[in-house]
Parts: C-alpha cells; structure tokens; sequence
C-alpha cells in the first residue's frame, strides 16, 4: 500500500509542474484570445493579408485564395479569422513537433508569430520566443537589401506569356557592388506539367492548375527570359525599407509548399506578388485596384505608383535583342563573312578575317559565334555538331587584340513598360457605313493594337481580348452586337537577312457581314463567327514604317450563310507609319478573301486609320474604308473617341 | 542536415522539361555548348512562365545544390554559378568583358583592382581553358587554377 502510495506521490511530483505549466499556459493563452479580441485583431488588415483574405464577389464575405489545408491551423482557417487566429495563438503554446524536419509553430508561421506578438505584446516569460535556425540560415543566404520588380515583356508565341510575366528579386548588398545574375528570384507559377493545346488554356484559365511560390537564382530567369524566349527584362527597384523587406520573407517563409489555384486571369503570379508587397507594407492597396483581372504590366504600375521607385527602371535586352542591334553595326561584307563562319562554310581563321582590320574582326568573330548560339537554343542545329565550330570560333576572338564589347549597349526604348498607355480602352465612335449613320460603343479590356501609342509595348506586337463593339443605328432604331473579338494576336517582326523571321497574326470572334437581302435596297447586317490567319513577312522602311504583305485563311460559319460556312484563302498588304514622336500614326491596308467554299464569295477591304494623340489618356481616330462583299460594295468613314484606362 | 540533403534531392528530380542539373556544381558537371538541350518553347504549354526546372528549388535551400558540412561553400556557389552560365562565360572570357565573367570573378574572390588584369590573363589563355570542346565547368575551373598559380599578379586566386 505504502510503496504505491510513495509511487504515486513520486509520479505526482514528476507530473505536478507539467500541469502547472499547461495550466498557466491554457491562462495566458486565454488572456491573449480575450485581448485579440478586444483589439479586434481578426478584422486587422495586415491579418487579413497574412491569411490572403480576398472578398469575392460570388462568395459572401471573404476567404483566403490559398488552397492548402496546411496554411490553416483552424478547420475553419479558410474562412472565419478569428477562429484562425485563435488557433495560431494556441499552437505557439504547443510543444515542438517530435518529427525533426517539421518546426515549431512560432517558426512555421514566424511572420504571424512576429505581428501577433507585437500586437499583443507577448510576454517573453510566459509564451518564450523560440529561434527559429532553419530561417536564420535561410535569411542568412539570402541576405536582402532590396527588392526589384522584375518584368519579362509579352512573349506571343505562348499564351501564357502574352501579357509577360512579373517576378521579384531579392537585391544583396555585396561589398564591392551588385551582381544581380547572383540575387535571388522569388516566382509565382503555375505548375502545367506536360499540357498543351486548348486543355492547357482552359485548365489554366478555370484554376485547375496548382501554384507554388519558389526561389532559385536570377541567372536562371535571365537564362530562360532573355535567352531562350528572347524577351527583354525590366527591373524596377521597389522602395521598401529593411523592415518591410524582412516582413516579406518572413510570409514567403509560411509560403512554402503552399498551394494556390493559378487561376490565368485573376489570381495569377502578378497579383500573388502584389499580395506579397501588401504584406511587407500594409499601408500599401494594391490587390484591391484588380477586382477582376490583372494584367502584369499594370501589376507593375499599381506597384510603382504606390510603393515608389528608387531611380529609374533598368532595360535589359534579350540576346536576340542584342544580337539584331550588333548586326545593324556591321557593315554588308561584315554580315556576310559572319554569317559564313557561324554555318561553318569558313573558318574563324580564313584569309578574308584576315585582311579586315581588329576591329572588324573582333565584331565579325562575336556576331559569328552569337548566330551560331542563336541557331543552338533555337533547335535549328545540334550540338554534337557544332561545339568545335563554337570553340573554334571563340579562341580566334580571344586571339583578337580587342578587349571588350564590340558595341555599345543596346538604347533602352524611350517608352519603359510601365509608362505605356493604359490597358483598357474604350471607345465612342460615329459615321455612315453603307449610306447609314452608326454609333458605336467600344470597349477592349485589353491590350493594344499597331495603332495605339506604342511607347511600352512590345514593338510589332498586337493582343486584343474580348474586344466589344455595340453599335446603334439612330434611323433604323437598330441596336446589335457588330463585333466580339475573342481573341486577337498579331506580330509584326521586320525581316532581315539574318534571321529572316515570319511575321504572323491571328484573330477569332464574332464579326458582321453586310449581306443584300432579295427585294431590299439596303444591306442587312449579319453576324458571323470568324477565325481567321495570317503568315507573312514584314520590312523596316525609312522612318520608323513598316510594309507587311500576309497570306491568309478565313473561316467564317455563321446561319446567315449559304450552308453556314465560308472558307477561302486571301491576302492582305499594309504600311504603317507614325511621326517621330508618335503623336500620329497612320495605317493603310488592303485585305482580299475569296471564300470559295461553303458561301462562295470574293471579299475585299481596303483603307486608312489614323490615330491622333490628344492627352496621356485619349485619343482621336478617323477610319476610311472602302468595302466588297457578296457582289456589293460601299464605304465607311468613322471617327472616334478613345479613352484608356 | 543529411536528411534535407536528401529530401533536396528527391524534389530535384526532374518536373516537365527539367533543364535544373542536380548535379551542377557538385557532380560531373555539364558540358559547355549545350544550348537549351534542344526543347525551344514554340508550341502552345511549353513553358508558363517559369517553370523550366526552376520550380524544382522550392523555397528552402536544402533544394539549391551541394552542401558541404552545412553551409554552402564558397568553391560550391562558383561551381554552380559557372556550370549553369558556362556558355556565356565562354564567350565573355573570350571577349574579355561581361556580365557574367564580372559576376564569376567576384565569386572567385578576384578583387576589384585585380579585374582588369584578371580579365586580360583569361582572355589570353582562353583556349587552355577552354582546352576541349567538351570541358564542363569543373576542367575550366581547374584548368583556371592550374594557370593562375603561374602568374604572379593573380597566382593568389588559385585555389584548387
């Protein structure tokens, strides 16, 4: 009886400190709750912010757009803060997990330890502040001053990346200068595996593809942006102070493995990233201005505005981009020669190097070796085959006595991204089609076309989403759908001798056809669904113009139609030209289809559009045009009123 | 440590395209010359923006590389940085001006003052260190080293 009694007692003396603990644990852990309520914490923004609360407007009240179950410590984490936030106060109170790779949760979610603790000025006897090693050696190696906004420009080749793409990069304060190729880059993506085609776009337009926050060095974004996918980068250095940038990584901490639907149009990387500087300073509203879609590069005007710039936004040209302006500073036989020692047709140390001056050869020798690498990332020839002709062609450089670039870096554009014209436009257009006065109402959420201030924009490039004009036809009391288009691609690239690159276009939507009706003097406008493409070539012509000749198919299916289809090839050539500053830009255009399947008809457009600058937001423009359809032709003029915004 | 190590590994393993080396800077190494490995992104999906293998570094840096006893040494990060940029540091080594050389002589710990001078002894023996056609970044950086140690200026950035 004793000997359990003493047993028992012993037990009690090991046990009675640990419930003393857990009950002044359980106290102060009330206490907590009970303040944060007062505070009423839950409500904080910068809460809201830590869980990615976003309203929505078909849920009521808002939810976090983060999809893993592990960012929750509440079973109702996702939606209910207070609850959330309850259930983080209670796990900092628990004992560290057993497993050695998990942390504790004051380190797990040390950006939410960090603000809940000054918000509720935790007492360091009571609730211990734990080290937290494994971010301590992270924030060691990443050691940041600063952070940069980084934008890769539209790519169109890819529809992912048509709008362009943003990215952070973690500045470090080096000794002896930057070197940003060794900064580290923070991306938002999404995870498409080995998708493509129509399942690709719709998976990612829908959300059903998975987003994940990662870091990697930014040579490797460098690499796949500027080299590969030969964009151009724009880095803007963010005003953000240590603190805020600490504040950062801490989040980006709790962001690991972290799942997010990617969802193409509204929660993609550009508004991630705006999360996350709303996150380091809470002051900043930023998500917010993006209700329903964001666009990357207005991604990167919310944040300029808003979180300032420290001095200007630096260029940073593609390969591609480098390689066109050196060859612009060769001469002729100097373009030729390296283009002979790029396929190997003569070697770096041929007779005909030999009789050009060290400049020259130095020029000549870099441009032959940047082709060839050009022909290696673009698959057009294989390694195995051309490494000695690289090797080759750079130890006869080196042998060169030229120290240095043979060229000066490449101009920045005039127009950063940033400063481009905004990216919805809408329009309010009057004139006569067909002896009949229109008024048209036009609204393109995005982007831009040849004719729209190009300053900011990708040169030659056109996208166009969901672009809608209504139209009103005042005698006949006629209101209807004149145009939808769903989707519009164009890149213009001038042709030169070395790279000889296609031009090509592409639109799908909803368009009208003016059809006579038997026994009607008047057309009857109908409406047809029309796809339709382009390949072709386009020539720089003095003064900044543009010639481009396209070859062409057209389908359009539409009820209205003698067996509801039309297809045909056709043609089309235009000239684009605009003043220096590019007040004024003009384009001329003829376009013929002859559909000689389903409703077989010739159809053929040809005129003039000009846009007219009038302020950083609007705009004039005067349409003539000049139309063949279904054996009738007739004209149009209109002008129009355009506002971007 | 190991256990990250090792977990660092299995998500290296290769998602999609998978251009991250595992082995850059601590194996092997890669060839120069390779190119993009022949995949051009001009069909619909290949990439969207961002994740040629650099999804694969996730956020902790147990996924960036070698660790050696810990820490990531300084020889390993050179390693790395030049075996992921090898062509590039080709071509501005034998120019004599870039970048990347700049950033690859700042990791050798090349101090300012000696850069040009740097820049001007790699130049002039680019074709020993680049001796093949097939080095990887290790031979040129071994190559390196066995030829700084010969120079009087730069013979203290030869560590091998």
């Amino acid at each position: 009886m004793l000997r359990a009694h003493r047993a028992g007692l012993a037990l009690l003396c090991c046990l009675a400190p640990l419930a003393a603990r857990a009950e002044a644990n359980d106290a102060y852990l009330a206490a907590l709750i009970a303040r944060s309520r007062e505070l009423r914490l839950a409500d904080a923004p910068q809460w809201r912010r830590l869980l990615h609360y976003h309203e929505s407007w078909f849920r009521i009240g808002a939810t976090s757009s983060a999809d893993a179950p592990g960012f929750f410590l509440a079973p109702t984490g996702r939606s209910d803060a207070q609850a959330e936030l309850e259930a983080t106060l209670a796990s900092f109170f628990a004992p560290p997990p057993s497993e050695p790779d998990r942390e504790p949760a004051q380190c797990a979610f040390i950006a939410r330890h960090h603000w809940l603790a000054a918000e509720l000025a935790f007492d360091p006897q009571r609730l211990p502040p734990r080290r937290c090693p494994r971010f301590e050696a992270w924030y060691a190696e990443l050691d940041p001053s600063g952070i940069t906004f980084v934008f890769p420009e539209a790519f169109l080749n890819n529809p992912a990346s048509m709008f362009g793409h943003t990215l952070l990069r973690l500045d470090t304060a080096v000794g002896e200068g930057r070197h940003d190729l060794i900064s580290w880059a923070i991306n938002f993506s999404g995870a498409t595996g080995n998708d493509g085609g129509p399942l690709y776009v719709m998976k990612g337009m829908l959300g059903f593809y998975p987003g994940y926050y990662a870091i990697g060095p930014y040579y490797e974004k460098v690499k796949e942006y500027g080299d590969w996918e030969s964009r151009d980068i724009w880095e803007y250095r963010l005003d953000l102070s240590r603190a805020e940038i600490d504040l950062l990584l801490m989040h980006l901490w709790e962001l690991q493995g972290i799942r997010f639907d990617y969802y193409y149009f509204d929660e993609n990387c550009s508004w991630q990233l705006l999360g996350l500087l709303e996150v380091a300073r809470p002051s900043l509203r930023l998500t917010e201005r993006f209700p329903l879609w964001v666009i990357p590069a207005d991604s990167v005007r919310a944040a300029v505005e808003e979180a300032g710039l420290v001095g200007e936004a630096v260029y940073r040209p593609s390969t591609t981009t480098q390689l066109r302006d050196a060859v612009r500073h060769l001469t002729a036989p100097e373009r030729s020669l390296a283009l002979r020692i790029s396929t190997g047709e003569l070697a770096p140390d041929a007779d005909e190097l030999g009789a050009l001056a060290t400049r020259g050869r130095a020029a000549v020798l870099t441009v032959a070796y940047d082709l060839l690498r050009h022909e290696l990332i673009a698959g057009e020839v294989a390694r195995d085959e051309t490494a000695s002709r690289a090797r080759a062609i750079l130890v006869a450089r080196s042998r060169v006595d030229v120290q240095g670039s043979s060229f000066p870096a490449v101009p920045a554009p005039r127009v950063p991204p940033h400063e481009g014209h905004a990216s919805a436009r809408f329009a309010l257009r009057a004139g006569y089609e067909d002896q009949r006065a229109f008024v048209d109402l036009r609204a393109r959420p995005s982007l831009h076309d040849w004719l729209d201030p190009q300053g900011g924009y990708t040169r030659g490039a056109g996208v166009q989403f969901l672009d809608t004009t209504l139209r009103w036809y005042p005698e006949q009391e006629q209101v209807r759908l004149q145009e939808l288009v769903a989707l519009g691609l164009q890149s213009l690239t001038t042709w030169d001798p070395l790279f000889q690159p296609l031009s090509w276009r592409f639109d799908t939507g909803i368009r009208t056809r003016l059809q006579p009706e038997a026994g009607q003097s008047d057309l009857d406008p109908e409406a047809v669904w029309r796809t339709h493409g382009g390949v072709g070539l386009a020539f720089a012509l003095p003064r900044d113009a543009t010639l481009y000749g396209f070859a062409e198919a057209t389908l359009d299916a539409g009820p209205t139609l003698a067996r509801d289809y039309a297809l045909g090839p056709g043609a089309a050539l235009g000239l684009l030209v605009g003043s220096e500053n590019d007040r004024w830009r003009a384009h001329a255009y003829a376009q013929v289809t002859r559909f000689a399947l389903g409703d077989r008809t010739t159809w053929l457009r040809a005129g003039v559009e000009q846009r007219l600058t009038l302020g950083p937001r609007t705009a004039l423009e005067l349409d003539t045009a000049f139309e063949r359809d279904f054996g009738t032709s007739w004209g149009r003029v209109g002008l129009s009123w355009n506002l971007y915004f | 440590m190991r256990k990250l190590l090792l977990v660092a590994c299995l998500l290296l393993v290769p998602v999609g395209a998978a251009f991250a080396d595992p082995d850059i800077g601590c194996g092997p190494g890669t060839s120069v010359w390779q190119g993009s490995k022949g995949v051009m992104p001009k069909v619909l999906g290949a990439t969207t923006n961002g994740s040629f293998g650099f999804q694969t570094f996730g956020i902790s840096f147990g996924t960036l590389g070698c660790h050696q006893g810990g820490t990531v040494t300084a020889d390993a990060r050179l390693r790395m940085f030049a075996g992921a940029n090898l062509d590039r540091l080709a071509r501005e080594m034998a120019v004599g001006e870039g970048e990347v050389l700049a950033t690859f002589a700042h990791l050798k710990g090349v101090a300012q003052t000696d850069q040009p001078a740097f820049y001007a002894f790699s130049k002039a023996h680019f074709a020993e260190i680049f001796a093949g056609d097939d080095v990887t970044e290790n031979d040129v950086i071994g190559s390196l080293d066995r030829l700084l140690a010969s120079d009087e200026q730069l013979a203290v950035y030869a560590k091998s």
